[in-house]
């Protein structure tokens, strides 16, 4: 069933972001093209000024219609009246709040991606400066020489998507307990957020304070302290993403009042 | 199977201080077509709500099909809410293909067949269609699927008369006849003539639950008129002075 809601909430992404994300990286290779003194001798800061400006434009676009779009799937879609199709499909809660989470990680991903990639087209970079034999030979060198760079890569990435989990079902926990209040249900949305923001700081400094420091190092050479951080990193991002998960799905379950 | 379709005893729903439903028991077998009759603001929509896990009750119990609300009741029963449920991007075919998907008693040719006769286009966009064409696409997703329960929320409020009977045929010439349809409204002269039992809410409590014949035999008179005489009000003449 986790499927078939999947194919449903990545086709109402397809949706939103088919002209997006290509308007995106056109936006971007036609700056490259249009700006000022690329190619007419006007050199220096004031073409890296004017490039960094429209990138920081167009990532700005892409964050805020990502995060806009994160925080309207799983509003509309549970809590509002799209909830009514939702919730009365044979299919448990869990299933309802995974599917949103799924495709708003995936979404969030695809959209880093494509700024990243419209970064690459806007900047005057010379490819054939620097796709040159010294350039794969310098990163031959690199795996070779620190096999595990490319396991610290992954590692990196999943801290990246635990963290991402986690701060998106933060988002849901909020709308979910905000749906609980009588009335001003957005205000009180924005409230929890703040309100679990401060719990989960308590926390950590709680943890900070009775965990007692210690230092990897001794036990450890450099490079397996950076990768038990990473899982450290990892595993803790995890419980709170798993904690959030819970919550949201216990109030679905115990508590839905679509009024 | 259990015998009865629908089972509660005892359902209270509270809105902070306010009662929506109190204390209501009900039994309902299969193969009825019940009216859940009772003014504005007397339950209707809640217990409706309550039965297909929109609302959690606030205190007694609730089967359906001898199970709790869940995964099982909610694949029987077919609900026709009292709004529209369509993500804009949405064509009808994308809900077709949705309702195809997750219910295995939703009949897709049937539900095309009836677009046609009902001169709807699937494949126009949901969004751009008027409200009426609206509620005839959630009407067709409803009635094309061979439930064992169907929930119908007010389908015959706030339409013309020649609407009403046109929602009422197609209502009364697709359901599944070994199911049970329980339809909520207060236009109650326009189906009486399709309802085996009724059950009059009022303030949140059962006034009344008995079948129609038994009704007319033992009260001699017509559903409607007893409707009116159970939820009169008197007008207030004159004012204070």
């Amino acid at each position: 069933m986790l499927r078939k809601l999947l194919k449903y909430d990545f086709r109402s992404m397809g949706k939103q972001f088919a002209l997006l994300w290509p308007a995106a990286l056109v936006l971007a290779l036609v700056n490259r093209f249009t700006l000022p003194g690329n190619g007419s001798g006007f050199a220096g800061e004031t073409l890296g000024f004017v490039a960094a400006m429209a990138y920081f434009g167009v990532v700005v676009a892409l964050f805020v219609i990502t995060l806009i779009f994160v925080i309207q799937r799983f509003y509309y879609g549970l809590l509002g009246g799209e909830g009514y199709l939702m919730h009365t499909l044979p299919v448990k809660p869990w299933q309802l709040v995974a599917s949103k989470l799924i495709c708003a990680v995936v979404t969030s991903l695809i959209s880093l991606v494509v700024a990243f990639l419209s970064m690459f087209l806007l900047m005057p970079i010379s490819w054939d400066k620097l796709l040159t034999t010294g350039t794969f030979t310098a990163l031959r060198i690199l795996v070779t020489e620190r096999p595990d760079v490319l396991l610290l890569a992954v590692e990196i990435l999943l801290v990246f998507v635990a963290a991402l989990s986690a701060g998106i079902l933060m988002v849901y926990l909020a709308m979910a307990l905000g749906h609980l209040f009588p009335r001003n249900r957005v205000a009180g949305s924005v409230l929890s957020f703040l309100g679990i923001n401060i719990a989960v700081n308590i926390l950590m400094s709680a943890a900070a304070t009775f965990i007692p420091d210690v230092n990897l190092d001794q036990w450890l050479t450099v490079q397996q302290s950076a990768h038990v951080s990473m899982w450290l990193m990892t595993l803790c991002l995890a419980a709170f993403a798993a904690a959030f998960f819970a919550g949201t799905v216990a109030i679905l379950r115990r508590k839905l009042n679509l009024e | 199977m259990s015998d009865l379709l629908i089972s509660c005893h005892g359902l209270t729903k509270l809105y902070g201080h306010k009662i929506a439903l109190q204390n209501v028991s009900l039994d309902i077998g299969r193969g009825r077509f019940v009216g859940l009759l009772g003014p504005n603001g007397s339950g209707k929509t809640t217990l409706i709500k309550i039965l297909c896990g929109l609302l959690q009750p606030t205190a007694g119990d609730l089967s359906i099909d001898g199970q709790p609300v869940g995964v099982h009741s909610k694949s029987i029963i077919s609900y026709l809410p009292d709004r529209m449920y369509f993500a804009d991007w949405m064509k009808a075919t994308d809900l077709f293909d949705l309702f195809s998907d997750f219910y295995a008693d939703f009949d897709r040719q049937k539900a095309m067949a009836m677009c046609a006769s009902l001169g709807v286009d699937p494949k126009d966009r949901l969004k751009t269609m008027s409200k009426g064409t609206k509620e005839k696409v959630q009407l067709v997703m409803v009635m094309a699927r061979k439930a064992q329960l169907y929930l119908l929320d007010e389908p015959i409020a706030g339409v013309d008369p020649a609407a009403r009977d046109f929602i009422l045929n197609t209502i009364l010439t697709n359901y599944n006849e070994e199911g049970t349809v329980l339809i909520s409204t207060h236009l109650i002269s326009d189906i009486e003539r399709v309802l085996d039992e009724v059950i009059f809410l009022k303030a949140g409590q059962v006034m009344l639950h008995n079948s129609v014949d038994n009704i007319r035999e033992q009260q001699g008179k017509s559903v409607d008129a007893l409707f009116r005489e159970v939820f009169r009000t008197v007008p207030l003449e004159g004012g204070e002075r």
